[in-house]
């Protein structure tokens, strides 16, 4: 084992003002070995991969390459070493070829010293081949899929050489079956030689396609394990340090009469003939593949995407949506799927982004805001929903995502809405933020809210959903009741996309 | 700062709320508005210059300065609201022109000052109403939409004034510009009047907080259920009416309207604007800062009077007061 060692790091250790970001960590990384990398928000993970690409430096400890100390002193060095990183989202040129992306950075000359594009597509069909990928060389990176263009970037570091690859949470936007492909792309880079630091939330793949699977917790490392040897509820005890299965103990339907009634809303190409009821304090989980129409019935409900045909009654009251305000104004909120996009508003502060749904009830008759009821109406919502921050006048932007996230959340609360739509309310932020929003939702419907709850997690929807529907090619393909399919069965009916309905 | 780069301490460090902090001290100086350092620029600018000419630290020097920039000062408050937004405006300096010419015609066949103003109130209104809903129903850059308008509008003012320079204005408008309310200047108390409006609004009220809102996170702001057209239509017919109005002050202090009026005046405002800190991206700064660019503007030019360099030199020193400014802003910004 020792000698076959290709990346070792001993007795890492960096302090940050105030915190001690990670205390004497030890790793290690064989040849061709997949290695994951799990732990909460703040154990220390991006630490760890930021000292790797030397945009950190450790205070103390020793990296070394086979068996040779090194200093990572900045990213060139870093990549130098062999070393390539992959993150959430691609960083590649959207306007450049796929072709021209593999070969940026070392383009193929010819012999006058001008780029060869012949060359560098032919160079770009052999290594996609090679790896088994449908992608069109001559595509524009704009143009393909998310998950394509990551696997182009993988493509990239291993034309430039690299033998170690840091994935930073790669299947956070992926699709079951484009995770899928991921997994067989990083199975032939294994088979390849190449080694691979895996850092995920997701512990069903960590478990899936790991060889070894270290943990860390509050910047020290608990313990690495062989994946085989190991359970998914034992890792995530010694990640957080208490036991819990995600949304522990089913939610009690609390249904009532309908709140939302939507019938045959259709938007042309995307929606077709959505109909459907929520009920006062009912949650129903929304799932499907990427571009099923979650997020585009979302927008539809919600005013930002205009239907063609269907009606939408709330509340026994026909509305024609076609703007936010409409459907606000009858006590609909939205959480989007894209929080930095489309939900914190970056420059103001934590107060005024929970109370910004209600800066017109808030003014007086000169246009001017109540602070102090600001403040108190932050203070209360802050309170009841256990977001930290520093204070109220902090900037949104410098809180974590879980804790942004509470607060685009509890805008929406402040505003009494009693319809809720939430996109991806989890996405990227920790165990314990998710489970706190969890409970939050849970309450939420106890105390009478209605939540359409959309979302890739499918474990997710099938804890807290009294109903579950999936979606697929802009229908409502299957409307499932609590309790009437299994767990792998929601997973089955999701990723085949096969409508059972029929 | 990316948000990403920083989430990982914030974990470790979040606090409880409201808890005491540990360095008050510290924290007196991190509550200092974002305007202190360029103050302190400013105020060594002075002192100096006190040093090298006897003349700077009259008074009649510095009601001078102040009435000197009150029109740059009047149309740089609109350029704030529409730089806040998120957008920017062009053409300024041609509704300027348009709107005073117009105007000043009217005062010279003797229409009364009320009459005078309403008009020229209602040229910028409707320019920027043009603007705004050219930006927002037609969804044409702000760049493009207003660098078209600069070129119309200054087209109109031409062939309306048939460019010739409008004088012999009614007396009662003369006021606006030479008048004294006690012993201050109608302009300068005009000019600080109208920044302490604007601050209270940016500052305090719901229409001002959702320009930020618009300029900070468009999409977001439309998702909580913001009217952002009409925010966007509201900051450019600001911006144009307020043009307007400085280009009467303007007239009524020169006693007549020349047709190069506001010519190049975009370009000052919008150097007043981003020297007093607000972001070129929108959601950030506010009028005081640009009353400070203001001021820097007014305190270049009249340092080179005073000393007697040759105003072929103005250009060059604004230019490279502006690079500065911005450069040392944004790595401030980076940096910490």
């Amino acid at each position: 084992m020792e000698q076959d060692c290709l990346l070792e790091l001993s007795g890492i250790t960096k302090q940050y003002p105030g915190i001690l970001a990670l205390d004497h960590v030890d790793f290690s990384l064989e040849l061709g070995e997949i290695h994951g990398l799990v732990g909460e928000n703040g154990a220390g993970k991006s630490t760890l991969i930021k000292i790797l690409n030397g945009v950190a430096i450790p205070d103390d400890g020793v990296i070394s390459l086979d068996g040779v100390p090194q200093v990572i002193a900045n990213p060139r060095d870093s990549a130098a070493l062999g070393m390539a990183f992959i993150h959430q989202e691609p960083t590649l040129f959207p306007n450049l070829s796929v072709a021209e992306n593999l070969f940026a950075g070392h383009p193929r000359l010819n012999r006058w010293g001008l780029v060869s594009k012949t060359e560098q597509m032919q160079a770009a069909r052999q290594l996609l081949a090679r790896m088994n990928l449908e992608i069109d060389p001559s595509a524009l990176v704009g143009d393909i899929r998310l998950a394509e263009a990551q696997m182009v970037e993988i493509l990239r570091a291993i034309s430039l050489d690299a033998r170690i690859l840091v994935m930073d949470e790669p299947t956070s936007s992926l699709t079951e079956s484009e995770k899928h492909s991921l997994f067989k792309l990083i199975e032939s880079l294994k088979a390849e030689g190449v080694s691979i630091i895996y850092v995920s939330h997701f512990l069903d793949e960590v478990l899936a396609i790991c060889d070894r699977i270290t943990v860390l917790k509050d910047g020290k490392k608990v313990s690495t394990h062989q994946a085989k040897e190991i359970t998914k509820s034992d890792l995530i005890l010694k990640m957080v340090g208490h036991g819990l299965e995600v949304g522990e103990g089913q939610s009690q339907s609390h249904a009532g009469d309908t709140i939302l009634s939507v019938r045959a809303l259709t938007v042309h190409d995307v929606l077709h003939d959505i109909t459907f009821d929520l009920r006062r304090g009912e949650i129903v989980g929304i799932c499907g593949l990427l571009g099923a129409g979650k997020t585009e019935l979302a927008k539809a409900l919600f005013g930002l995407l205009r239907y063609d045909s269907g009606t939408v009654v709330i509340d026994g009251e026909a509305v024609h949506v076609r703007s936010p305000r409409d459907v606000i104004r009858r006590g609909m909120g939205f959480v989007t799927e894209s929080r930095l996009v489309e939900g914190i508003i970056g420059g103001l502060s934590v107060r005024e982004n929970a109370t910004v749904t209600l800066f017109d009830r808030l003014s007086n008759w000169l246009g001017l805001l109540d602070r102090g009821q600001q403040r108190q109406m932050t203070g209360e919502m802050v309170a009841d929903l256990g977001v930290r921050a520093a204070s109220q006048e902090q900037h949104i932007m410098y809180l974590s995502g879980g804790n942004q996230q509470k607060v685009v959340l509890g805008k929406w609360l402040l505003l009494n809405s009693t319809i809720l739509i939430l996109d991806e309310p989890t996405r990227g932020i920790d165990i314990g933020a998710k489970r706190e929003i969890y409970r939050i939702l849970q309450r939420l419907a106890g105390e009478g809210t209605s939540i359409l709850l959309i979302s890739s997690e499918i474990d997710e929807v099938y804890d807290l959903s009294d109903r579950i529907f999936v979606m697929y090619d802009g229908r409502i393909s299957r409307q499932i009741a609590r309790g009437e399919v299994t767990r792998n069965e929601l997973i089955a009916l999701v990723t085949e996309s096969i409508s059972l309905e029929t | 700062m990316k948000p990403n780069s920083i989430s990982e301490p914030e974990n470790h460090v979040a606090r409880a709320w409201n808890a005491p902090s540990r360095l008050p001290n510290l924290k007196f100086l991190k509550r200092l508005p974002d305007e202190t350092g360029l103050l302190i620029i400013l105020i060594g600018f002075g002192v100096i210059l006190s040093i090298l000419s006897p003349y700077f630290l009259t008074v009649g020097n510095f009601v001078n300065v102040i009435i000197t920039m009150t029109s740059t000062g009047i149309v740089a408050v609109g350029m704030t609201f529409v730089m806040l937004s998120g957008g920017i405006d062009l053409s300024v300096g041609s509704t300027m022109a348009l709107a005073a010419t117009i105007a000043a015609t009217y005062s010279k066949s003797g229409s009364s000052v009320v009459v005078v103003i309403l008009i020229a109130v209602g040229i910028g209104a409707i320019i920027g109403l043009i603007n705004g809903i050219a930006i927002t129903k037609l969804r044409v850059p702000p760049l493009i939409t207003t660098l078209a308008m600069l070129s119309v509008a200054r087209g109109l003012e031409l062939i309306y004034g048939r460019a010739v320079t409008v004088t012999g204005l009614g007396s009662d408008i003369n006021f606006l510009g030479r008048g004294t309310i006690g012993p201050i200047p109608v302009p300068i108390v005009l000019l600080f009047g109208l920044y302490v409006i604007a601050s209270v609004v940016l500052s305090r009220s719901s229409f001002g907080r959702k320009v930020y809102a618009v300029g900070g996170n468009e999409r977001a702001a439309q998702i909580v259920g913001i009217k952002v057209n009409q925010i966007k239509i509201s900051v450019y017919v600001i911006s144009a009416v307020l043009s307007a109005f400085g280009g009467l002050i303007l007239v009524a202090r020169l006693g007549s309207a020349p047709t190069i009026i506001g010519t190049g005046l975009e370009l000052d405002v919008i150097a007043a604007v981003v020297i007093g800190g607000t972001s070129l991206s929108g959601g950030k700064g506010g009028v005081w800062g640009t009353l400070l660019g203001v001021a820097m503007l007014g305190l270049i030019q009249n340092t080179l009077n005073l000393l007697n360099v040759s105003p072929y030199y103005t250009q060059l020193v604004q230019g490279l007061v502006i690079f500065v400014a911005v450069a040392i802003d944004m790595n401030r910004r980076r940096g910490t």
